[in-house]
């Protein structure tokens, strides 16, 4: 390394973001020069003079406090709507204006209850929100939906297939009650929503927002969504397993 | 419908408790990054709650246990988002007059017989200090990331939003500016220079 290169990455070394070898041949010309000694030197000595100024020490403790009351100590409450959910609201009625008026009806309708899936996974996210009934267990989950609701959704655990059932709750789509089961997948969860059928057709779905994905399927007489930050094709590998469950998983065999 | 058992329920503990251990901490590194942005304490505090009732509501957007990023990432953002609203920067060059101005020192010390230059000694807090407050806001946050927080530059794109390239010009050149503007309100002090 030689003397121009070395002085320009002063900075560099002094930050500690040389790799290895780069460091080493720095150090190797430190010994060789003084004059780079003596620049690293005060390029140190300003860093620690410009540090200690710029140091303002601790926060207040009355803004400690306040901050505990506002967040870990505070009771969770519903929130609103996210202001980006209304401008896709707003965006996808500019959209439905250009188009045919039937068309746009059903488009209206579908892309509603899109968005009030994403809305309420979204309202999940709030600590505390996303799990009612706190269970690995199936036994444990699937009696505390059906006393809530007005129909037994079926549930199963995958967690040998690397989805782990985590829990449940219930929440609404379109104003009826849905039973959700949430999964883990790695340090994310996905939220599959489940509700009989309904007469009117429920076109296959898929939409992201967010880096949120959502896909909805029809099986057994049961619509399904699924909501997560996770990749599309997780959801896709989720899917699978729900409408074919591995025998040892199924909730109710022969079903 | 039953009422939702919110408070007490064990994703809910759980929840708290690592917020608690992760993001809490950070509370003094916030409170000295939004007290160099806002320039005064009574809108440091209120940016610091700002930026924690978010990171509390966006808690599961965290990814991983270094939560000393993303939370300074909100602090900065909740910063931009305030002083597009409140004229908040009137005070600070803009970052255009700023490079424009690094690049003239930058040119007077290539030539051989330019000023001597002045290093920043201990001494020096007051006129940091003031130094600092003039500064753009995207050399400032740099500056407290890097300089007090200890920051690498990796850590520093992520937070800033901009790539590693653009985290060590920046730092070079608020480095730079600093330096420039602390030797001239030294000379006009008096003080004079070395």
């Amino acid at each position: 390394m030689d003397h121009a290169e070395a002085l320009g990455l002063i900075e560099a070394y002094a930050d500690g973001e040389l790799d290895t070898a780069r460091a080493a041949a720095f150090e190797t010309h430190l010994e060789s020069c003084a004059s780079c000694r003596e620049a690293l030197d005060a390029w140190m000595a300003e860093r620690n003079a410009v540090r200690s100024a710029l140091d303002l020490g601790s926060a207040p403790q009355a803004l400690r406090e306040r901050i505990r009351a506002a967040t870990v100590d505070a009771t969770p409450r519903r929130r609103s709507a996210p202001a980006w959910a209304m401008q896709a609201a707003a965006l996808a009625g500019v959209a439905i204006l250009s188009s045919g008026a039937t068309f746009a009806v059903m488009q209206t309708a579908h892309q509603d209850r899109i968005q009030t899936l994403f809305d309420a996974t979204m309202r999940a996210e709030d600590p505390g929100r996303r799990i009612e009934i706190a269970s690995t267990d199936k036994h444990t989950v699937k009696p505390w939906l059906d006393q809530r609701l007005d129909f037994a959704p079926p549930v199963d655990n995958f967690a040998a297939q690397g989805f782990p059932l985590i829990g449940g709750r219930l929440d609404y789509v379109e104003g009826r009650r849905a039973a959700v089961l949430v999964y883990g997948r790695r340090k994310h969860f996905i939220d599959v929503y489940l509700r009989p059928s309904g007469d009117a057709p429920a076109p296959p779905a898929s939409a992201d927002r967010r880096g949120f994905h959502l896909i909805g399927w029809r099986h057994a007489g049961f619509d399904y969504w699924a909501v997560s930050d996770v990749d599309a094709s997780e959801l896709k590998a989720l899917h699978s397993l729900l409408d074919s469950p591995p025998p040892s998983n199924a909730s109710t065999p022969g079903a | 419908m039953p009422e939702r058992p919110l408070d007490t329920s064990e994703g809910w503990v759980l929840e708290t408790r690592r917020f608690e251990r992760l993001v809490l901490p950070h509370l003094d590194a916030a409170w000295r990054l939004a007290r160099w942005l806002t320039r005064n304490e009574a809108d440091a505090e209120d940016l610091v709650q700002e930026a924690y009732v978010r990171a509390w509501r966006f808690f599961s957007s965290l990814r991983g246990d270094d939560a000393k990023p993303w939370l300074m990432r909100i602090v900065r953002n909740c910063w931009y988002s305030r002083a597009r609203t409140e004229a908040g920067r009137g005070r600070a060059t803009s970052l255009e007059d700023a490079e424009a101005e690094v690049e003239a020192v930058l040119q007077a010390q290539a030539e051989p017989d330019g000023a001597e230059h002045r290093l920043i000694r201990i001494e020096d807090t007051a006129l940091v200090r003031r130094a600092m407050d003039g500064l753009p806001d995207e050399f400032r946050e740099v500056l407290v990331l890097r300089e007090v927080e200890d920051m690498a530059y990796r850590d520093l794109a992520e937070t800033v939003g901009v790539p590693i390239g653009t985290v060590m010009s920046r730092l070079s050149r608020a480095r730079k500016l600093l330096g420039e503007r602390v030797r001239r309100l030294s000379e006009e002090a008096g003080h004079g220079s070395r």
